[in-house]
């Protein structure tokens, strides 16, 4: 025990106006400290410059070959006579407006402006200036958001079939569009309330892209090849109105209260912490909006029978209380039903890959549950039910909703082929859908001590990509059935029981306790 | 009788809309010690955290110095200060810096001297050139109670100061409370520990669901001891 000895009172202090620091010298100061302490000289400094060009260089060639995959698989001419499909530019169209949504919901979920946790704490008591602290986040706000919008865009035209200068066009009017999102959701960032509500209706926005594209192909308007890009003179009345309203921001961000700053801080602590640990279970946590959960009215919770009804009726609560989610769902049965009418992702493996990961996407969203009780085993124990049927509980919320849409993603084929099999194979597929949600969610943690496997991007935690497999791979594996089925172009009674027999497994799988 | 340093009127506290206690009616003036007591979860922390301007208030109103408490106002910062438990560090930075880091920010002269002073009194003088998180938790209490005395203030506003310190530590904070009240400073705390609430001999306020209770300086202890 330390024991204090000296009982004199503390010196009375009083502050020197002439020694006061603005926000910038607290920011140099303590970076200044930081620096002394580091050992990275200059042969470190070269080392991590290489290393991030050849990062950024990978990244780059990662990017532009998923860009000539999506552009292969869209920019395929529909045969005479075909029925009206979502044509490239269609496409292009509605992923734009998906990732502008994703963007402004993103951005309102980071801050966008904040200083990090330790900042909050012991730089905002001082009374110095708050953009003297802000200058980094705000620079790096606004860099982020035109860096991302440009390769998104870039991305987009490419893949819609546009030449060099389209692509170039699509990525300056992206990174406009999106800069201009950052700088609403900086506008947006001091209030709470506000800024809820418009991360909300970003995911309303998010999951209403494929809803869009089935209302085009109703109106017969989706089938076109061009690639549209704004007018230069649109693009540049948008970037000078951009360029306005950031001044304005800026004129506004002495005015962010520590309740604001501090909140940013935490959600920036959660997400560099699931990003450096591959956690992609807690970064979805960290980013989920804010007061996103709405509870207008206590459940009555009539159709609990017991344990394992109290356990289901809990996670329906659960997803009834988050719009996001039920958006999503939505989302994913329009985006199912929507699919086929592009042509690479109407049959075979390309309709495969859609089916299995909006079907997982759609169990995930119905597996909350599940999530927050292996973060909390305590809500398992709170019923008298073992563990195994308590995860075999947990798995029907996230089947029923991967069931859901994968029925009216089956729809299209189960009319035009007149076989009411595929709607059989669909809802199979949906509870091995769930059980992989449900696998996925119980995930033990990574193993930290597997070794690096070196690439020339850096090391990976082989113990981390270990981790992200389980759940996915129950997916992948208990959907070859139906895969099968696609690929042949029928379903035939095999595939049914096969499908089924696969769903049986694949609740063994998820319902297994692995000993601690 | 001196102007009320801080003063809150029907102050309604809570998250969302939901108020976590009964409306609460303050006034703190120079050189007072109020003791926040009530249960766990009856909503000291949060009266704390409205009343350092850190969370909105649901209804009634809160003023510091006469002006309504704005955080964001540099004036009410350089004159309230707040201990409340964010173990949240700078990785890079040790302890000292930490702290003359706070004492810059405030304009403290000579604040490397003042920094060594108080390391020596808050008994982490061997721990000043480690970094935060080689601290044991209650070392880390110790920095973070050091920092809300390193700067100038006239309102000092502690959540449950005695937790994670030894008895020592505990005795000795007492001390300090109360020298920072004969100097002046009004000091609002949040405390679970009728020890040092009855050393201080301070003002209560009892806070409930029902209602927020001010209770005379004798009686804060005892009823701080039955608390449940």
């Amino acid at each position: 025990m330390t024991r204090v000895a000296a009982p004199d009172p503390l010196p009375a202090l009083r502050a020197d106006p002439y020694e006061l620091l603005t926000g910038r010298e607290l920011r140099t100061l303590t970076a200044r400290a930081v620096r002394a302490r580091a050992d990275a000289g200059p042969g470190e400094l070269v080392v991590d410059v290489a290393y991030a060009a050849v990062s950024a260089l990978l990244a780059a060639g990662l990017v532009a070959g998923a860009a000539n995959l999506l552009r292969e698989a869209l920019v395929v001419p529909a045969a005479a006579g075909d029925a009206v499909v979502l044509g490239p530019a269609a496409v292009a169209g509605l992923l734009g407006g998906a990732f502008l949504a994703l963007a402004l919901g993103t951005a309102l979920r980071l801050g966008p402006l904040g200083v990090g946790s330790a900042g909050a704490r012991w730089w905002l008591p001082a009374p110095s200036d708050r953009r003297g602290l802000l200058v980094p986040s705000f620079r790096r706000a606004l860099g982020a958001g035109a860096g991302a919008g440009a390769v998104a865009g870039a991305v987009v035209a490419l893949a819609a079939g546009g030449l060099v200068a389209d692509v170039a066009r699509g990525a300056l009017a992206t990174a406009v569009a999106t800069t201009l999102l950052v700088v609403v959701a900086g506008l947006a960032q001091p209030h709470a309330r506000a800024a809820a509500r418009v991360a909300r209706a970003a995911d309303v926005a998010v999951a209403a892209v494929p809803v869009v594209g089935v209302a085009l192909v109703l109106a017969g308007v989706g089938g076109g090849t061009a690639v549209l890009v704004p007018a230069p003179a649109v693009v540049a009345v948008v970037a000078a109105g951009t360029v306005a309203l950031a001044a304005w921001w800026w004129t506004r961000a002495e005015r962010l209260g520590a309740p604001v700053l501090r909140a940013q801080g935490s959600v920036m602590d959660q997400v560099g912490g699931a990003v450096l640990s591959v956690d992609v279970r807690a970064l979805g946590r960290a980013l989920e909006a804010p007061g996103q959960r709405r509870v207008r009215r206590t459940a009555a919770l009539r159709t609990v029978r017991g344990p394992a009804t109290a356990l289901v009726a809990a996670d329906l609560v659960l997803l009834r209380r988050s719009p996001t989610a039920v958006a999503h769902l939505v989302g994913l049965a329009a985006l199912l039903a929507v699919a086929p009418q592009v042509p690479a992702l109407a049959t075979g493996a390309g309709a495969f890959v859609v089916l299995v990961v909006a079907g997982l996407r759609a169990a995930q969203l119905g597996a909350q549950g599940a999530r927050a009780a292996d973060l909390v085993p305590v809500l398992d124990a709170l019923v008298p039910l073992g563990a195994r049927a308590g995860r075999l509980a947990r798995t029907v919320v996230p089947a029923l909703a991967a069931a859901g849409c994968l029925v009216v993603g089956a729809l299209p084929l189960a009319l035009g082929a007149g076989d009411g099999r595929w709607l059989a194979l669909a809802a199979l597929t949906g509870v091995v859908q769930g059980a992989a949600a449900v696998r996925s969610a119980y995930r033990r943690p990574p193993d930290w001590s597997a070794p690096l496997l070196a690439t020339p991007a850096g090391g990976i935690p082989t113990g981390a990509a270990a981790a992200l497999r389980v759940g996915p791979d129950v997916a992948l594996l208990g959907s070859v059935p139906l895969g099968v089925a696609l690929l042949v172009g029928a379903p035939g009674w095999g595939a049914v029981l096969a499908q089924g027999l696969a769903a049986l497994v694949a609740l063994a799988v998820a319902s297994r306790v692995p000993r601690r | 009788m001196s102007a009320p340093v801080l003063e809150a009127r029907a102050l309604r506290v809570g998250y969302g809309d939901l108020a976590v206690c009964a409306p609460v009616d303050l006034t703190v003036r120079a050189g007072e010690v109020w003791a926040v007591v009530g249960a766990n979860g009856s909503g000291k922390s949060t009266l704390l955290r409205t009343l350092l301007g850190l969370q909105a208030p649901l209804g009634g109103t809160v003023a510091a110095f006469g002006r309504p408490v704005d955080e964001r106002e540099r004036g009410f910062r350089a004159r309230v200060a707040g201990v409340l438990d964010d173990d949240a560090y700078f990785p890079g930075l040790t302890v000292r810096e930490h702290l003359v880091l706070v004492a810059r920010g405030h304009g403290v002269p000579r604040a490397g001297e003042v920094v060594d002073g108080l390391l020596d009194r808050f008994g982490i003088a061997a721990q000043g050139r480690a970094l935060p998180t080689e601290l044991s938790s209650g070392q880390r209490r110790r920095l973070l109670l050091a920092a809300g005395f390193v700067r100038p203030r006239d309102l000092l506003v502690l959540d449950e100061p005695e937790q994670r310190l030894d008895p020592g530590m505990r005795a000795d904070l007492a001390g300090i409370l109360r020298d920072e009240a004969r100097r002046g400073t009004a000091v609002v705390l949040a405390s679970h520990d009728p020890v040092l609430v009855g050393a201080l001999d301070a003002h209560g306020l009892l806070v409930g669901e029902d209602a927020c209770t001010v209770l005379a300086p004798g009686r804060t202890r005892a009823v701080l001891a039955e608390v449940r």
